[in-house]
């Protein structure tokens, strides 16, 4: 008999009687604006620098003034092209990221109550050139 | 000062021969706890995060062989190749047959306790393949040829000064560095190079989504991101405990741990691992070595919730001052002196008896796993095996036959407060345990039953 059906097998002979699980219900009550306040709090708290910006212009300002310190920059988002250099995460070789200073990436959303964003593969195929970073600054 | 003695008392002197490393070690910790304290109180429903968390893992333990099936359908579906271990000697066999596949002798590591729990790097040195820990933590231990101390905090046992020396040894800082900045810039350069050069990283697991097939994996520092996207091959391993039924329960989860471990809202990172990128293989290895045993265990299968986080340890007043090392074994503290007597009840005979069983740890735990409660039932079940400390044995023996006397009791009490006053250097000496670094106070001049029939009688 493999392992695979002596584990499954004592596991089933072992495991207790069947109990439920639980339904979650966590109400939110808390307000769009008020969840944006508790987000800048905490990223605050985190020591992420945030910009409220209203454009792709507004950012490019604001990258300018940054790449001045920064010798390599990399950045996901087609409409940054012209102040960083553009990568096809898909196609660029990881290995490559290695010395990059500054990476820009879009996120799909941020948590307001832990200041976490959420970034998939869709979005930058190699999370690696995220973990060399230690300076993070919200857009 | 790593201690290789196997008995948690023995060890514990050991370790409180520096009385300064003590007293910082035990102030740390307790800081940890109250940045815990911190953290949790600001979320309101937080009792209510950690009885979801209590009832989703009953409820994971009362159905683990079908989510287990399910998660290993799910993970294959999504291209990743699925091993089952029965023991530690299979788990390492697993991982070393993977890599020679690959023809890869070199391999970077993310913190796991449980390849920790098999001995993975001493089977994978022995066989000629190199691994280097790339948490920081693990890797400071690795350097200086030690196990962890703490599952979250891995060399919480060393002073700065001791980590700046390891770094000038094998790293080649400046020798009497000590700021922990430029050690860790120092400590990052090393291991990027490495990072970039490895074909093969293995991961634990944090949570396995049995809906899904995907597994979760939770750092501070990035470095499995930085060895999982980076190689060829991705090996995570994981105890069949780990399993959560949905992806929706992970949310409860995630906002316990890090909030429990450190005080941190969430860790750095928290990594979902689903379909293998192109061109790579990811395997996972399903451990068992003694966990579907401790299941059948009524009073301690409750145990198996556990998401090491280590609040237990933080908390305990005597890890605190005892450090991880005087529990012998991967996972220390509390927990693990409830886990280990499941695996190898004669070996950790004396880890149950290493608390004060004031219930700290039991209230912090963020799955309400009755941990004091489990000592306190593991001590039984040693005692009556006769595993017990000989001293411990004779002396209760003793008390039971005394107590079980009125008389003999009356007068045995009299004689004691006799010796107490009179030639107090009978007990107050260096062979009596209970006088060391502490003064007891003075004798009673009439026992309570003198004094009720005095006063009340």
């Amino acid at each position: 008999m493999s392992s695979r059906e002596n584990i499954l097998r004592e596991v089933l002979k072992n495991q207790p009687a069947d109990t439920a699980l639980p339904v979650i219900d966590i109400s939110i009550t808390t307000t769009h604006e008020e969840w944006i306040g508790a987000l800048k709090i905490r990223l605050d708290i985190l020591h992420v620098t945030v910009h409220e910006v209203g454009d792709y212009s507004a950012i490019k300002t604001i990258l300018q003034q940054e790449a001045i310190t920064q010798e390599r920059t990399v950045t996901t988002i087609a409409e940054l092209g012209d102040v960083s250099t553009y990568i096809d995460s898909i196609k660029e070789d990881a290995h490559s990221l290695e010395d990059v200073d500054l990476a820009i990436i879009p996120a799909h959303f941020g948590v307001a109550e832990n200041g976490a964003m959420w970034v998939t593969d869709s979005l930058i195929q190699y999370w690696y050139c995220l973990s060399l970073r230690s300076n993070w600054q919200w857009l | 000062m790593h201690s290789k003695i196997t008995n948690h008392a023995d060890a514990a002197i050991d370790f409180n021969l520096d009385e300064d490393r003590v007293d910082w070690h035990d102030r740390t910790l307790w800081f940890i706890r109250e940045k815990r304290d911190l953290a949790s109180h600001a979320i309101p429903e937080w009792e209510q995060l950690r009885e979801y968390a209590s009832q989703i893992k009953n409820n994971v333990l009362s159905n683990l062989s079908q989510y287990l099936q399910e998660f290993e359908e799910k993970a294959k579906a999504n291209g990743v190749i699925v091993h089952w271990a029965a023991d530690a000697a299979e788990h390492n066999k697993i991982v070393h047959d993977i890599l020679k596949k690959h023809n890869i002798d070199r391999m970077v590591k993310s913190k796991s306790m449980l390849t920790e729990e098999c001995g993975l790097n001493e089977h994978l040195e022995a066989n000629g393949i190199e691994v280097i820990d790339t948490d920081l933590g693990e890797r400071i231990v690795q350097l200086a040829k030690e196990p962890p101390s703490h599952i979250v905090l891995p060399c919480i046992h060393k002073k700065k000064e001791e980590i700046g020396e390891l770094f000038h040894q094998y790293l080649g800082t400046e020798k009497g560095a000590s700021d922990p900045k430029y050690l860790t810039a120092a400590a990052r350069e090393h291991l990027r190079e490495t990072f970039l050069t490895r074909r093969a990283a293995l991961t634990g697991v944090n949570f396995a989504i049995a809906e899904t097939g995907e597994f979760v994996v939770s750092t501070n520092e990035g470095n499995a991101d930085m060895g999982a996207h980076l190689a060829d091959v991705h090996i995570a391993c994981m105890g069949i405990e780990k399993i959560l039924p949905k992806q929706h329960h992970l949310g409860v989860f995630l906002r316990l741990l890090a909030r429990s471990a450190t005080g941190q809202p969430i860790t750095t990172y928290s990594s979902h691992f689903k379909i293998p990128q192109p061109h790579q293989e990811v395997h996972i290895v399903f451990v068992d070595n003694g966990r579907s045993v401790h299941l059948g265990k009524e009073d301690f299968r409750n145990s198996l919730k556990c998401i090491r986080c280590a609040a237990c340890m933080n908390t305990c007043p005597v890890y605190r001052r005892s450090g991880g090392h005087s529990y012998h074994n991967a996972v220390a503290g509390p927990i693990g002196s409830i886990l280990t007597p499941n695996f190898d009840m004669r070996a950790n005979k004396d880890l149950p008896f290493a608390s004060t069983l004031c219930g700290s740890c039991s209230n912090v735990c963020p799955v309400k796993i009755d941990i004091h409660d489990q000592l306190y039932k593991w001590r039984q079940v040693l005692m009556k095996e006769g595993l017990g400390p000989v001293t411990k044995n004779t002396s209760m023996k003793m008390m039971g036959w005394v107590l079980s006397k009125p008389a003999l009791y009356d007068i045995s009490g009299k004689a004691a407060r006799w010796v107490l006053k009179h030639t107090p250097f009978v007990v107050s000496n260096k062979m009596n345990p209970w006088y060391k670094q502490r003064e007891m106070p003075a004798p009673p001049e009439e026992s309570f039953k003198e004094w009720y029939k005095k006063n009340r009688g």
